[in-house]
């Protein structure tokens, strides 16, 4: 009889393991095994062009930002983009955006929580109909992921500096933040 | 025989304990998601109607167009506001352009929140105000939207394409004409 129980104790034991490990496990992740990180922000900055007093920017969306999410490690690319491209007036005019950014998670939530370091380049290239020119963007930030169900808020602060041209205008700095919604995939 | 039963009881305890704390976790995100969000890639062919003369066409793509927030709904009607805004102040004045819309949408009969077509309707206005040297001005234009859409599945999200017609209303006091546009959107819808 005892060793009847005893067996029947194991096997409820056996039973229960998978479930035990299962159930301590972080909540679902849609992303368990997410490949990608996607993101819309609303950005603040004061910007303050040379020889031009500065002002205050609020924009949103700010731009698109895809992150490539590493199967390990604590560095992370993310591509970031903004287009806009018309013909009004019989007179094409454009703005391309094209950006990439390097993120050091510095928490041992990796890439879905936590704190993390950022930096990035980009170019500015423009045509405002009176000729076109390039400009480049350097920027660096520190920024917060708060996991809010599936997603994650992301917070981040930081400063942007860009080249002048003389079809785009004349340097300037940014100081500020922007806030938005990460989902994964 | 006492031993032995509280130890059987424990055991059922511990395989009823997980079971338990897995169901009182939050449903997965695909099952019981709030909200679609989305960003597109978008491309349209405009036309200005009163008051154009010559060079009335234009072309024009980008991204992000605007940030889509839907609201997920049981029946076949859904909500979805779409936004932009940008604000600039600086020397004294300032641009503000605020242009937000609301959307219905409509699945069609074999299509689900997450796959399949769906038809949309919305009303939004394009809103912008300046000021310099003291002086405000501030103009509004009310448009109208129709459309039609898919989404196609991939894996935990979704593409989404829409193609759609938009009617600009002419604002006679502000001398903005009325305009139509015609073109489509591609992008992602995330749920959470």
């Amino acid at each position: 009889m005892r060793k009847l129980f005893g067996g029947l104790v194991m096997a409820a034991l056996a039973l229960s393991l998978p479930a035990t490990v299962s159930a301590q496990r972080r909540a679902a992740a849609p992303m368990g095994g997410a490949k990608h990180e996607f993101g819309i922000d609303v950005g603040v900055a004061y910007v303050k062009p040379q020889n031009i007093s500065g002002g205050i920017l609020i924009q949103t969306p700010v731009d698109v930002r895809i992150g490539f999410v590493p199967s390990r490690g604590n560095m992370m690319w993310e591509g970031r983009l903004t287009a806009d491209i018309n013909t009004v007036g019989g007179t094409t005019r454009y703005l391309l955006t094209p950006g990439v950014n390097v993120l050091f998670s510095n928490t041992p939530g990796g890439h879905r929580r936590g704190m993390f370091f950022g930096g990035g380049a980009g170019l500015v290239l423009a045509d405002g109909g009176a000729g076109s020119g390039t400009a480049v963007q350097l920027h660096a930030g520190v920024g917060w992921r708060k996991p809010y169900e599936s997603a994650a808020w992301r917070y981040e602060v930081g400063f942007q500096w860009q080249s002048d041209n003389a079809n785009i205008g004349p340097s300037s700095i940014a100081i500020g933040g922007r806030v938005g919604i990460s989902l994964w995939h | 025989m006492r031993k032995l039963t509280s130890t059987l009881v424990a055991a059922v305890a511990l395989v009823a304990l997980p079971h338990i704390a897995l169901a009182q976790r939050p449903r997965a995100a695909a099952s019981g998601a709030k909200n679609e969000i989305g960003v597109d890639l978008g491309a349209a062919y405009s036309h200005t109607g009163s008051g154009c003369t010559a060079s009335c066409g234009a072309f024009g793509v980008g991204t992000p167009v605007d940030i889509r927030w839907g609201f997920m709904a049981n029946g076949p009607l859904s909500f979805e506001p779409r936004f932009t805004l940008a604000y600039l102040t600086g020397g004294g004045g300032h641009i503000l352009s605020f242009n937000p819309d609301l959307n219905v949408i409509y699945r069609m009969a074999k299509s689900t929140p997450r796959k399949g077509m769906y038809l949309t309707g919305g009303l939004g206005f394009a809103i912008a105000n300046a000021s310099a040297s003291g002086t405000s001005s501030t103009a509004t234009q009310l448009s109208l939207n129709g459309g039609v859409g898919k989404r196609i599945p991939m894996e935990s999200n979704a593409w989404r394409v829409e193609g759609f017609l938009r009617y600009n209303f002419e604002n006679k006091g502000k001398l903005i004409p009325s305009s139509f546009d015609i073109g489509a959107r591609l992008g992602m819808s995330f749920w959470r």
